[in-house]
This record gives C-alpha cells, sequence and structure tokens, in this order.
C-alpha cells in the first residue's frame, strides 16, 4: 500500500531539548492534545499506511541532531520505532520520496539515501544484530519496518553544505 | 634441550598473556581519553554559546554576527575536539559524513518554528528577527543528549577497566618476590600498551584512511598488543 501525508498531525513540546536531557512533545491531532508522549521537538512529518501512522520527529539539536522514526496503531501506541543520531554528526531530514508501495525514501545524514521498508506484518528479527550505522532501535524480536541506507554519489558544493568544514 | 625449550615456551605464553592483560588498560585508557574529549566538547560549546549572548546581549556585537559566529566557532570546536580524541574515537567520528544545515537554511528553520509556517524572514520585525538568531546561538551550545548519555556509559566503562587492570598490577606487586622490578615491569607493560594502541590506531588510519572505524580498531588493539609483549618479552 502507498503511503500518503497525515494531515492534522502535530506535537507540542513539553521538554525542550538541553544537553543533558532529550525533548519530548505531547502528539496532537486535529488540534487536540492526546496524552501520547514521544521523543522529539521537531514535527517533520506524518504518514498513513494500512492502519497505521508514521511519524518522524527531530529533538531541534541542529548541530547533532536526532531523528526519531515511530510507527504508531489506532491506539497511539508504538509499534516500532528507530532512532537516528550519531556522535559529532548531524543531519538534515529531507528529500522524502513515497513513490513506491510500502516503502519510503529520504535523506537524513550526508551522503546516504535511507530507504525505510514497511513490512505486511510484524518480523522476527534477532536484536543482537547490529543495525546500520547511526542507526538505534529498540530491544524487540518483531519489527515493523527495516531501514537501511545506501550510499550517493559525491555530491555537489551547492547541494551538500559541510557544516564542520573537516575533510574525512 | 627439553627444558630449554620449554622455559622458552612458557616465557611467550607469560608475555602473550601479559599482552592481553595491558589490553585492559589500552581499552580502558582509550575509553577514558574520548569520554573526556566529549565532556570537553559539550563544556566548550556551552562556554561559547553563553559568551556570544551575554556579547549580544550586551551590545558588544550584533544577534546576526553572534549567530554567524555561533556556527563556526562550533565547527571550530568539534575540530579541535576531534583531533583530541583518540585515533578510533577519531574514526568513528569520522565514518558519517556530515549533511549539516547552512546559516540560511538555519534560518529559515528557527522562522518557521518560532513563527509559524507561513511566516518569512525578512518580512519579520528587528526583534522577531533578533529571536531567531538568539534561538540559532542557543542551539548551537547544545549536544545531542543520547550521544552524551552513551558517552557517560563509556565512561563509567573506562574507568571500569583502568580499576580491573591497576586491581591486577597491585595483585601481582603485592604477590612478587622482587616487589620494584615487578612494580617497573607492570608500569613498562600498560604504559606501552596503551601507546601502542595509540601508535597502531593512527597507523592503522593511514593505511585505512581515517574513516575506517573497524580497521583504525583492530590496529589499535594488535598496536596495543604487539607493544605490550614486545615489552614483557624483554623484560
Amino acid at each position: 500500500m502507498k503511503l500518503t501525508h497525515a494531515p492534522g498531525y502535530s506535537i507540542r513540546v513539553i521538554t525542550p531539548p538541553t544537553s543533558e536531557v532529550a525533548p519530548a512533545s505531547e502528539l496532537i491531532i486535529e488540534g487536540k492534545p492526546t496524552g501520547k508522549v514521544l521523543g522529539g521537538a521537531v514535527f517533520e512529518v506524518a504518514l498513513n499506511w494500512n492502519d497505521y501512522v508514521l511519524l518522524f520527529l527531530t529533538d531541534d539539536v541542529p548541530f547533532e541532531d536526532t531523528l526519531n522514526i515511530y510507527v504508531l496503531d489506532e491506539n497511539l501506541e508504538v509499534v516500532d520505532s528507530a532512532r537516528m543520531f550519531y556522535i559529532y554528526s548531524t543531519g538534515v531530514f529531507s528529500a522524502l520520496d513515497l513513490t513506491e508501495p510500502d516503502t519510503l525514501r529520504f535523506r537524513f545524514f550526508g551522503g546516504t539515501l535511507w530507504t525505510l521498508k514497511l513490512f505486511p506484518e510484524k518480523k522476527f528479527v534477532l536484536p543482537i544484530i547490529s543495525g546500520t550505522l547511526g542507526v538505534s532501535r529498540p530491544f524487540t524480536f518483531f519489527r515493523l519496518f527495516q531501514l537501511h541506507s545506501r550510499p550517493l554519489p559525491e555530491p555537489s558544493q551547492s547541494e551538500n553544505y559541510d557544516y564542520t568544514g573537516i575533510s574525512s | 634441550m627439553e627444558p630449554n625449550k620449554t622455559d622458552k615456551d612458557e616465557a611467550i605464553f607469560n608475555s602473550t598473556m601479559k599482552s592481553l592483560e595491558a589490553q585492559i588498560t589500552n581499552v580502558g585508557a582509550h575509553l577514558s581519553i574520548d569520554t573526556k574529549a566529549r565532556l570537553l566538547y559539550i563544556q566548550e560549546i556551552k562556554n561559547m554559546s553563553d559568551k556570544l549572548r551575554a556579547d549580544a546581549i550586551s551590545r558588544r556585537i550584533s544577534w546576526a554576527a553572534a549567530a554567524r559566529q555561533a556556527q563556526e566557532t562550533r565547527n571550530l570546536i568539534m575540530g579541535i575536539i576531534r583531533a583530541r580524541s583518540t585515533p578510533v574515537g577519531r574514526a568513528f567520528a569520522e565514518s558519517m559524513k556530515q549533511k549539516g544545515y547552512s546559516l540560511n537554511q538555519l534560518i529559515a528553520l528557527k522562522t518557521v518554528q518560532l513563527n509559524g509556517e507561513q511566516a518569512l524572514f525578512s518580512r519579520l520585525s528587528i526583534t522577531k528577527q533578533n529571536a531567531v538568531y538568539a534561538s540559532i546561538v542557543t542551539s548551537a551550545g547544545r549536544s545531542n543528549a543520547y550521544v552524551s548519555r552513551a558517552m557517560a556509559g563509556a565512561a563509567y566503562a573506562g574507568r571500569g577497566l583502568l580499576f580491573v587492570a591497576i586491581a591486577l598490577s597491585t595483585y601481582k606487586i603485592a604477590t612478587s618476590s622482587n616487589k620494584a622490578a615487578t612494580f617497573q615491569k607492570e608500569l613498562a607493560v600498560n604504559g606501552v600498551s596503551v601507546a601502542g594502541g595509540i601508535a597502531g590506531g593512527a597507523l592503522a588510519g593511514l593505511a585505512c584512511g581515517p574513516a575506517a572505524p573497524i580497521c583504525v580498531t583492530v590496529g589499535a588493539f594488535v598496536g596495543g598488543a604487539l607493544a605490550a609483549f614486545a615489552t614483557a618479552n624483554y623484560w
């Protein structure tokens, strides 16, 4: 099934980000507070897929940001999630592509295209098997989606701004 | 001939065991150096952000200049801290390519966050524009809480490993018949293990490229083990 934008979703920050405490926000639907608290401080996008909603939130730490991905069921319970962050690195959530069914593509960290593939039902996985660099998943034996990255060709100067000024 | 061969084998076995033991010190020292570098990073970016805020509030510089300086200085601090990390820490940090915000992107982002989806920075009042710049200065002083939490765990692990290494050395010195010589040997083997680890990591970085964390980690381990083995064998 194709993913579509879910209008009416937003968040209200209840714990702003600091260097010690990760931010938390309450989910708002159609302007009404839901009482559901999720990690993140900036609402990026909400998507519909089957009976689920995918939420993408960032932490408002622009120089070392985190992308929080949640899949919520109809009761707003988190059925699967992922968190993307990396030491001394940041990312910009952009280039969202929803053209393929059950799949979405986006960019976050530089030089990589991220693909999120949704499964028709939860799949058994071994949580000890390390995932992709920069991705943190909860310790669970079942997943509803898989995240993987593919390196992109070297971008032009205008496309990729290296804010660190450090060549690697 | 047989007894001599047995003595030699035993000496090699003892040196190998000692070099592996010294790896506890090597790993503990690596963790401690990198977590200290992280703490310094958190402190320095906060100091930078606080100073720029104070300068802008007291009108020594404009808020626009403060935002620009915050972005530039933060990148400078990140470069310095990476240089202060171990080759392993640096390799991990550099293994992820950067895709950060330009100052213009940050301004656009903060404008929407503070003033709503339809807001345009150029149409904001000077006060609101300054609030956008101030928000950039503040956010430049923040580090990722998840990374900081993980590094705090690594700091405990590093200290724990160093404690185990010291305890092992203390036990060996206490049960040795020649305490002065054993003390010198323990100090030398553990010391060169750390130095060899850093040198091995740096050499592996030259061979595999700096942003190859697995290769650099193996290099640091092998470098530390070889240096400790050679020292233990020489003693």
